[in-house]
């Protein structure tokens, strides 16, 4: 049973003086300042995610740049191939990080096909320094005398095979694990001087290089046993460049200087990606600006309360309560308020990041949705910034009534 | 406890000021275990004068030592220690907070220097507003409000009591009742007080009684 005059502790002295704390102007300024937050933490997440796309290289920042085919071309019979010099002017360029020259075989090469792959035809080859692949299967490093030659095929030639070819010839479809199963196909390769009969292993599947790639160590040493040519006698046809970032108008000006070509869709998504970084920087700055007004809002709805809560305040002081002790109930009352901002942050996180994740996956791009540590880290500098400054302007009120 | 006065003069009434004070522009002590009374007319400091004493006003010439210290300068924290301890004071304007109950405001100053709830009580009984103590002060008539603050300033321990009118809105029975309340809590402490009037006597006897202006 509760005393009929109950004595009561000091502790609780300012939740009686002050109770009925939260107005609903207080939920509008909690709910603005986290909608504020929400948007810049979110563009910058975005803005994150979007680099480490363009730095991991799972957009286009490799392209293939080839001379244009003129009718000189076809007349001649002579192959337009890049020459030492504009490789190394290409190589000097800001926008460029790496260039890596193509080289081609100088054989014939027919397959036998087998039983899994039942396929008939002459083939060619690429090779390009290793590093540049985006794949790594088992097995790359060939050296003479190995059981098969690995090779590693064009994504798009798999489509073809699947959606054209088997399908036009009654064909089963084969999937990529089927295919790393399948016996070695036998192929013979040949040329001016001599013939040899190896067996070829499709070992990966590769969706940066429209090829059919071979180690370099293999190309040339048949290139060599084959047709006596030795690497880096024939100019390279195609060069395949990684660049910092495919919409740079200067990389642009420079192909179209010298007339060289590349895939237009790669370039394409580089220009996309740099519009996208002004977009949302566009919008990130008015989610800045919004949580500028957002804040404002937020430590003068406080103040007005403390201001409102003056009496109260004041009367404390004279009857002999230490400033700080009023104070820290303020800073707790505020504390409280911001971590409610923290939570409906959180909330709007994990759904935009759910809505984000949703959205991509319709599109098929494979992106981590994982919070970037900096976008944790920047709420709670924000956050921790806006309760020093209110308990710093909490203090010079308190000290201004004076009594 | 020893309150010095040394040329103490406020700033709103240094025109009209004149030489009969004997309290402005002079020196004086104030000390525990007496009783005194600081009379005037209405509008020549008698507020003023306490405000001055607790610390809420420092617009004035001259200074105020407590125990030899000068308020001044005196930081918050130990007006703080002051006004729960050794000082305490009823306002002429009561200074009661209106939402909550009597009992709740006498709880705002026995929180800080607990004093048993059957004391505080009995006390309101002695002063007629038991029965009162659960309702809110803003239904309150000023009356019962004016002792319910008496009370509050009766709660803590001190050894100078600052009254700035204390018995404006009581009949004569309720004075005297007050009166004898708050002289057994000073000599309960051997405290004293500074009672400022109008210059009535309320049946009480003074150790000294000082003209202010």
């Amino acid at each position: 049973m509760t005393p009929l005059y109950p004595s009561i502790l000091r502790r609780n002295i300012l939740k009686l003086v002050f109770r009925a704390f939260r107005g609903g102007h207080v939920w509008i300024a909690i709910i603005g300042y986290a909608a504020g937050l929400c948007l810049v933490l979110l563009m910058l997440q975005l803005y994150m995610t979007m680099q480490e796309v363009f730095e991991s290289g799972k957009a286009s920042n490799y392209l293939i740049i080839t001379k244009e085919v003129t009718l000189f071309n076809t007349a001649t019979g002579m192959a337009g191939g890049f020459s030492q010099e504009e490789i190394e002017d290409l190589q000097a360029q800001p926008f460029v990080k790496e260039v890596g020259p193509f080289e081609s075989n100088h054989f014939a090469a027919w397959t036998y096909g087998n039983e899994t792959i039942p396929l008939r035809t002459e083939l060619f080859f690429e090779a390009v320094p290793d590093h540049l692949l985006d794949v790594d299967p088992p097995g790359w490093n060939w050296r003479e005398g190995d059981e098969f030659v690995p090779v590693v095929v064009s994504k798009e030639f798999l489509n073809l095979y699947n959606f054209g070819y088997a399908l036009a010839k009654g064909l089963p479809q084969i999937t990529p694990g089927l295919i790393a199963m399948a016996p070695p196909l036998p192929t013979k390769l040949y040329g001016p001087r001599g013939q040899v009969i190896v067996k070829m292993k499709v070992v990966g599947f590769s969706e940066r290089i429209p090829s059919i790639l071979v180690p370099m160590s293999f190309m040339r040493w048949a290139n060599e046993r084959l047709a006596g040519i030795t690497a880096g006698e024939n100019p390279p046809a195609r060069l395949l460049v990684r660049v910092t970032n495919s919409g740079d108008p200067l990389l642009l000006d420079y192909l179209k200087q010298k007339r060289w070509e590349v895939n237009r869709s790669q370039l394409q998504a580089g220009r996309l990606g740099a519009l996208a970084v002004v977009a949302m920087s566009a919008i990130g700055f008015v989610g800045i600006a919004f949580m500028v007004l957002a804040f404002l809002v937020f430590v003068l709805t406080f103040r007005s309360i403390l201001l409102e809560k003056r009496t109260e305040v004041e009367l404390l002081l004279l009857l002999g309560y230490e400033q700080r002790f009023i104070e820290r109930h303020f800073v707790r009352e505020f504390a409280r308020m911001l971590l409610l901002v923290l939570l409906l942050v959180a909330a709007g996180l994990a759904a935009g990041g759910y809505f984000f994740a949703r959205r991509m996956e319709t599109y098929a791009f494979d992106i981590d949705t994982v919070l970037h540590p900096l976008v944790p880290l920047v709420a709670l500098l924000l956050i921790g910034f806006t309760l020093l400054l209110n308990a710093w302007a909490l203090r010079r009120t308190i000290h201004k009534m004076n009594v | 406890m020893k309150i010095r006065i040394e040329g103490l003069l406020p700033a709103p009434l240094k025109e009209r000021l004149h030489g009969r004070s004997q309290v402005w522009g002079q020196s004086y002590t104030f000390e525990s275990g007496r009783f005194y009374q600081v009379y005037s007319p209405s509008g020549r400091g008698k507020s003023t004068f306490l405000h001055i004493l607790y610390g809420i006003r420092k617009d004035y010439e001259g200074a105020v030592f407590i125990n030899e210290k000068p308020v001044q300068s005196m930081p918050a924290q130990e007006w703080a220690v002051l006004r729960q301890k050794h000082l305490s004071i009823v306002f002429q304007d009561l200074r009661l907070l209106l939402h909550l109950t009597a009992w709740e405001n006498l709880q705002l100053k026995a929180a800080l220097q607990p004093m048993d709830a059957d004391k505080i009580v009995a006390m309101a009984e002695y002063l007629g507003v038991k029965h009162l103590l659960h309702r809110q002060v803003a239904l309150l008539s000023y009356g019962e409000r004016q002792r319910i603050a008496i009370i509050r300033a009766l709660i803590q321990p001190f050894e100078m009591l600052l009254l700035d009118e204390p018995f404006s809105h009581l009949d004569e029975e309720n004075i005297k009742l007050a009166g004898q309340l708050i002289l057994s809590r000073c000599k309960e402490q051997n405290a004293g007080f500074i009672m400022a009037s109008l210059g009535y006597d309320y049946q009480m006897t003074f150790h000294e009684k000082l003209l202010l202006g």
